[in-house]
């Protein structure tokens, strides 16, 4: 199923070369203007724990997660719905859920390969990037699968919102004004004032993004890693439910437009 | 021009007024606007209240900075959004031809059918971070001030509007131009929420003399912040409003040139 799709996101893709060429422009330029602001914030007299080595690589991994864990899911869905075609998805023998979660991915694998890869590859030529150990490195992927599940039933719940607001641009902006402030993907939450971190603490984004790469960056013990897998399964598990429980209500309460 | 005045009024309340039909949408729709560009001025207010400062620019000073650049793109997104983020769209499809058959210039016929009531958000965010920098910093806002303020923030709008068009105009000769849209404003327009003094230099030329977003705020707020740092030449900063004429004559040439090499799809 995934291959398959991956294969034909592929061919689609490169319909478009230089659509992707822009796109690699325009990441680069993202990453270009973050280390200039590091750098300029560094240099001050405020004292981090953190070097400015740590903060580009912070960068460029939430760079390559954000590629993986980017989600259009309530764009296609709001599509089916105001096309009516989403009653066909309904009778599909394959549930929605994971047929809009391999869609997703084979698009995000795509993005990985072809916009992430590169990006950073040119990004360590610039700048020194580095990454603690092996150990860490193992547990930092397992991490970000995990970190992949998590973000997409988080997205896929708030997503399934369209039913009843059927345009996915507010259901988007809400998702990412809240994951881009919550899970650190702008700021690392180093530099979070005290009681916004403490929010953070009992809310799943930054398992998204924040924990990852910390992990990649060596700043856990490995018991600490562990923890932060597991509660990373715990939120897996929570959100699911809550889109287990959203689904159910949509189900009930679905109107089909047109057929 | 009477007749298309009223004509755009006509329009404009008809827009206007479907988005307010519904009326739970659009309050939805503006509670995702307020969250998603509050995260912008959050991340600066963050940032600085741990660093202090960024290249010698206070907290209030960068928001000024980053409020101007959403106000002036608000102010064009609401005319010029929904008419030229779409237009690659309509001429891929065809649908462009229909443009083409009503009794007016087609330039001010899609504006005036697509005007954007979902900016209100956008302009209240702004202007009140605006004035709260103004307090913050203790600027005296005099009537001349003021004035200029108001011809900056002109400006700025028509440099911002000729960047909406100036990217969808291409899919006139090349139909798909959303790469490039994407790369001005979700890419190139993030320069300007910090002072353009902590990029490079190269950075610098660009975002003045080749793509002049730089005028959009930079430097026009070093008149109003009274910085003496310049960058090129102490004058720019009274450039805004001539670069924003000059920049949307060259956007409106651009379209008349696309225009004519328009060549329907059909459909």
């Amino acid at each position: 199923m995934y291959i398959a799709f991956i294969l034909c996101n592929f061919k689609q893709q490169f319909q478009y070369r230089a659509s992707l060429y822009m796109r690699l422009v325009g990441n680069m330029i993202r990453i270009y203007i973050q280390v200039c602001i590091w750098q300029s914030l560094i240099q001050k007299e405020v004292p981090t724990d953190q070097t400015l080595i740590d903060l580009v690589s912070y960068t460029v991994i939430a760079f390559l997660i954000e590629r993986l864990t980017h989600n259009e899911t309530a764009d296609t869905l709001a599509q089916k719905v105001k096309e009516g075609s989403i009653a066909i998805e309904l009778i599909r023998p394959f549930s929605l859920k994971w047929y809009l979660f391999y869609q997703q991915l084979s698009e995000n694998t795509f993005s990985f390969l072809f916009i992430g890869l590169p990006v950073a590859l040119i990004s360590a030529i610039f700048w020194h990037i580095r990454i603690a150990g092996v150990i860490e490195l193992g547990l930092g992927f397992l991490s970000i699968v995990f970190a992949i599940f998590l973000s997409f039933n988080f997205q896929y719940a708030i997503g399934l919102l369209v039913f009843w607001v059927k345009d996915a641009t507010y259901t988007r902006l809400i998702t990412g004004g809240i994951v881009a402030l919550f899970s650190g993907s702008l700021i690392p939450l180093w530099f979070y004032p005290e009681t916004f971190k403490k929010i953070c603490n009992f809310l799943p984004f930054r398992y998204m993004m924040f924990e990852p790469i910390s992990i990649f960056l060596g700043q856990y013990t490995i018991k600490s890693c562990l923890d932060v897998l597991v509660i990373q399964l715990f939120w897996i598990v929570l959100l699911s439910l809550l889109a287990q429980f959203i689904w159910k209500n949509v189900q009930k309460s679905i109107t089909i437009q047109g057929g | 021009m009477k007749r298309l005045f009223e004509l755009y009024l006509a329009f404009a309340k008809v827009n206007f007024l479907t988005q307010l039909e519904y009326r739970g949408q659009y309050a939805i729709r503006m509670l995702s606007k307020v969250i998603g560009w509050s995260t912008g001025f959050i991340s600066i207010l963050f940032l600085l209240n741990k660093f202090k400062t960024i290249g010698n620019w206070t907290t209030y000073e960068v928001l000024f900075l980053y409020s101007l650049d959403v106000l002036s793109y608000s102010i064009a997104g609401t005319f010029f959004m929904g008419a030229f983020g779409k237009l690659p769209k309509l001429i891929q499809q065809g649908t462009f031809d229909e443009v083409l058959t009503k009794p007016i210039n087609p330039f001010l016929y899609v504006i005036c059918t697509r005007v954007s009531a979902g900016y209100t958000s956008n302009y209240i965010i702004a202007i009140l971070i605006m004035a709260l920098c103004f307090t913050k910093l203790d600027l005296n806002l005099t009537i001349g001030k003021f004035f200029w303020l108001c011809m900056v923030i002109i400006g700025a709008t028509l440099i911002q509007s000729a960047g909406f068009i100036l990217t969808a105009v291409p899919a006139f000769w090349i139909l798909k131009s959303d790469g490039l849209q994407m790369l001005f404003f979700s890419n190139l327009t993030s320069f300007l929420r910090y002072p353009i003094d902590i990029y490079g230099r190269g950075i610098q030329i660009l975002l003045t003399f080749i793509l002049p977003y730089a005028f959009i705020n930079y430097y026009p707020c070093q008149y109003f912040l009274g910085k003496n740092e310049y960058l090129f030449y102490p004058w720019f900063q009274y450039m805004t409003p001539l670069v924003g004429v000059l920049l949307f004559g060259i956007a409106y040439f651009t379209w008349k040139k696309g225009l004519n090499a328009y060549q329907s799809t059909g459909s």
